[in-house]
């Protein structure tokens, strides 16, 4: 699925401009990744693809479909083509790892299962191949709350996969894990962009895992696209303008 | 320790507020107790004394063996034993009609606490249910007994049970629309970007977030409601409270200590069970594995 | 956990999927218990709504009584109505003041925090066992020496002592310790302890404890008058004696005002409290 940003603008109710006249085209099957300085306004283009954050002005289609006027049902078809990814992992940290794979499967359920909050057979099989894909099976019946930060993120991948997605959005996938469990992570996500051809929107803080897994690098400031190109275009004055000040040591340390 | 230096310490923060909001109060206190013409304050000095000695005639009826005869009964045959006896099935009444009326309120409080959490329910839904329930928390039960349940039930324990029932949905529908509310909303969130609709949302993400913390508070207000209950004898709605208030009323401490102590019993044994379960359901379940 | 289980080729060998494992018997021997209890219990008091329809009509009777209150009672200050309610908050506030202070000197001898092992642990059990009678039980005892709205008084008052002391020991529980252990260091004194590391640290929360009771008192005293406690209790049995509901229903109207009131204004003080 591709996604398509025509001038679109976010105004909060508090009347911040999250985003400032964006136009992108992202295609289908493309491995993006969206750097910026904190505030700076990926999480809401992130969250305007899938309408957590609704666009104030403008156009956004996925995959054709208009998000800003989708609503109710046709809005819950959309989410469920696209799989995300949070920076907390946001799982239900008192249900089992399953039980939380399985909420990606929430889309497929008709009513009356869904009463009784009963899935398929189809619908675990499903789950437990997401889960093998992240390479952890062997936790399936565990709380989600007694994995560590990186085995959270892999059940998180999972949930995504589960929704059998055509888009994954991943807001800041690794800013919560230490640098090799961080690389690991976006490795598990650049394989399944590659493997399964779904099309990949990371947001990273930091550029130097930018460079090392994208195919397309987004630079966003105050709400704007930058710098927009091929990972290998983003040499260090890309960098300052994107972080308003030169590269120094700590900012490939990582 | 020269006499002046060039920086200006600073004075203390002036205490007058402080003092004149204590005296304020001693003040409604005293004007309370002044407007109260029938208390009668002279009486005051023979209360321990006679507590005492009351307390002490509870006591002999405590202590006697179960199978004396009490003295001055018209019942020649009845034993202490048969107070006893008496008193723990009165005593099981009040703590029946007290999971009753908790069920009735954990039962209709829940599914109405998700429409009126900020989180799970529109404002136009939230401000009536809300009303609702500080509404039917301002009725004391007593109330509810005499006007409504009364007439219904007649003087039964099904009319203790539905009073206390009624009046906890108040209670705990707010205590619940606040644990709904407390609910992380990341995960909830997560569930929306995948295409939930509100009632998967709940059933998946809120209620797993909020319901231990839930049963804990219908284990503690069943705690609260079997207090209650006793008032609730005093109008014949069931329980060991009619009959206590008959027995203190004729002065029969011997008879009434034994009720009384039966009551603290089973009080104390049916907290420290139910405190045990909201520990183990708080915080001893975290380590075990749980299904889907 | 590997990398190398995620290339999943096929004949590679698949990790096995763990079984799901039973529900804890703990959850099942929970919700089993609260069925048998259930059960019990509605067999105990003769579980029936059969009433509610074969008593309907007689409902809606008084009910038609209660809509049309005693108007006069609430609009004359100096109805019996008001004179009792006035007695019933004079009971509140009176047996919040004292008890609540009476229960910050035994909420400090109730915390290990602040006072040695046995002395805490008498007190801790003696507030339990004070705790476990409803208030209307002391209530019916302190009646049998007088009438009126002292015994109301001395059972709220004790009633409060438990709840205050209680909540307030917890909170000394979870007084830092940090500046306790300097004071200890410096030489301290236990009173110097208390004075000047403890009580200023659960004030806040002592001070919302006492709204709470206040909240509760006001409730308890409408009550406690059933027994002869002094209040409007006395006049609740009275009409209900009588099957005045146009009178029951002028109570109603007016304990809710109240009430609600209180509970606006302490949610409020409170609020600014912590
Ligand atoms: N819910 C919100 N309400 C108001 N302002 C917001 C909200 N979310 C984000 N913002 C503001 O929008 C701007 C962009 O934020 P965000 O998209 O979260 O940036 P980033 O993810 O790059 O750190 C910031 O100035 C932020 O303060
Ligand atoms: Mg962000």
């Amino acid at each position: 699925m591709s996604i398509v940003f025509d001038d679109v603008s976010v105004v909060y109710p508090n009347g911040t401009r999250g985003l400032d006249k964006v136009s992108l085209t992202i295609a289908a099957g493309e491995f993006v990744v969206v750097v910026g300085l904190s505030g700076a306004g990926k999480s809401t283009l992130i969250r305007t693809i899938n309408g957590l954050v609704p666009v104030t002005s403008g156009s956004l289609s996925v995959g054709g479909t208009e998000v800003a006027t989708a609503r109710g049902r046709r809005l819950r078809r959309l989410r469920a083509e696209i799989g995300m990814i949070f920076q907390g992992f946001n799982l239900v940290s008192r249900r089992s790892v399953m039980g939380n794979v399985l909420t990606g499967r929430l889309h497929a359920q008709t009513m009356l299962r869904s009463a009784f909050g009963m899935h398929t057979k189809a619908d675990k099989e499903i789950a437990f191949e997401a889960l093998e894909r992240v390479g952890i099976v062997e936790k399936a019946w565990v709380r989600a709350s007694q994995l560590s930060g990186g085995q959270q993120q892999r059940v998180a991948i999972a949930r995504a996969l589960a929704q059998q997605p055509s888009v994954v959005l991943a807001d800041e996938p690794v800013a919560s894990l230490d640098p090799p469990t961080a690389n690991l992570v976006m490795r598990d996500l650049q394989r399944i962009n590659r493997d399964l051809g779904i099309t990949t929107v990371v947001n990273l803080h930091f550029l130097d895992l930018a460079r090392r897994y994208a195919d397309r690098i987004i630079g966003m400031r105050a709400g704007q696209v930058v710098f927009d190109g091929p990972a290998a275009d983003a040499d260090d004055d890309v960098f300052e303008r994107i972080y308003g000040r030169s590269l120094t040591a700590e900012d490939v340390s990582a | 320790m020269s006499s002046a230096t060039a920086t200006t310490r600073p004075k203390p923060p002036p205490k007058w507020p402080y003092t004149v909001a204590g005296l304020a109060l001693i003040g409604i206190v005293l004007v309370a107790g002044w407007s109260l013409d029938d208390a009668k304050w002279e009486r005051l000095p023979q209360f321990p004394g006679e507590i005492l000695q009351y307390a002490g005639q509870m006591l002999d009826g405590v202590l006697t063996w179960p199978g004396g005869h009490p003295e001055g009964q018209s019942d020649p045959d009845l034993t202490y034993g048969d107070w006893w006896l008496q008193a723990l099935k009165l005593m099981g009444e009040s703590v029946a009609l007290a999971w009753i009326g908790t069920c009735v309120g954990a039962l209709f409080s829940f599914p109405l606490a998700f429409l009126a959490a900020s989180t799970t329910a529109p404002l136009v839904l939230r401000v009536p249910v809300r009303l609702f329930f500080n509404a039917i928390r301002a009725v004391p039960e007593i109330l509810l007994a005499v006007i409504v349940m009364l007439p219904l039930f007649g003087l039964n324990p099904m009319a203790g049970a539905m009073a206390i029932g009624i009046h906890s949905i108040g209670s705990l529908g707010k205590l619940t629309l606040e644990n709904i509310e407390a609910v992380d909303p990341r995960p909830v969130e997560a569930v929306t970007a995948a295409g939930a609709t509100w009632w998967q949302r709940i059933r998946t993400a809120v209620i797993p977030q909020m319901m231990p913390e839930t049963v804990a508070f219908w284990l503690y207000r069943f705690e609260v409601n079997i207090r209650a209950s006793a008032i609730l004898g005093v109008v014949s709605a069931g329980g060991i409270g009619a009959l206590l208030n008959r027995v203190l009323r004729g002065r029969e401490w011997e008879w009434g200590g034994i009720m009384l102590v039966v009551i603290i019993i089973v009080t104390i044994l049916v907290d420290q069970l139910s405190a045990a379960l909201r520990h183990r359901i708080l915080h001893g379940a975290e380590a075990t594995a749980v299904a889907a | 956990m590997s990398l190398a289980t995620l290339e999943r080729a096929d004949g590679a060998p698949k990790q096995v999927r763990p079984a799901k494992p039973p529900p804890s018997p703990l959850l099942i021997g929970g919700v089993l218990g609260a069925v048998a209890a259930t059960v019990v219990a509605g067999w105990a008091i003769d579980f029936s709504l059969a009433p509610v329809i074969e008593q309907w009509p007689m409902l809606t009777m008084i009910l038609e009584e209660v809509v049309h209150p005693e108007w006069a009672e609430i609009t004359d200050p100096s109805s019996r109505l008001w004179i009792a309610m006035k007695e019933t908050a004079a009971i509140a506030v009176i047996a919040t003041f004292v008890g609540s202070l009476i229960a910050l000197g035994v909420a400090l001898l109730g915390s290990k925090v602040s006072a040695p092992p046995a002395v805490f642990r008498v007190t801790k059990s003696v507030m339990s066992m004070i705790r476990s009678l409803p208030d209307m039980a002391y209530a019916l005892v302190f009646v049998a020496v007088v009438t009126g709205p002292l015994p109301g008084i001395l059972a709220l008052t004790i009633f409060n002592i438990g709840i205050v002391a209680k909540l307030t020991a917890e909170s000394i529980d979870a007084v830092d310790p940090g500046p306790l252990e300097a004071l200890d260091a410096a030489g301290a004194t236990r009173w110097q302890r208390a004075r000047v590391a403890i009580v200023p640290a659960v004030l806040p929360n002592y001070a919302s404890y006492v709204l709470y009771v206040f909240e509760l008192n006001i409730r308890a005293s409408v009550v406690l008058g059933a027994v002869g406690a002094g209040g409007v209790g006395q006049l609740i049995m009275l009409y209900f004696n009588r099957a005045d509901y146009a009178r029951l229903a002028a109570v109603v109207i007016v304990i809710f005002v109240v009430v609600i009131a209180i509970d606006l204004l302490s949610q409020f003080l409170r609020r600014r409290l912590v």
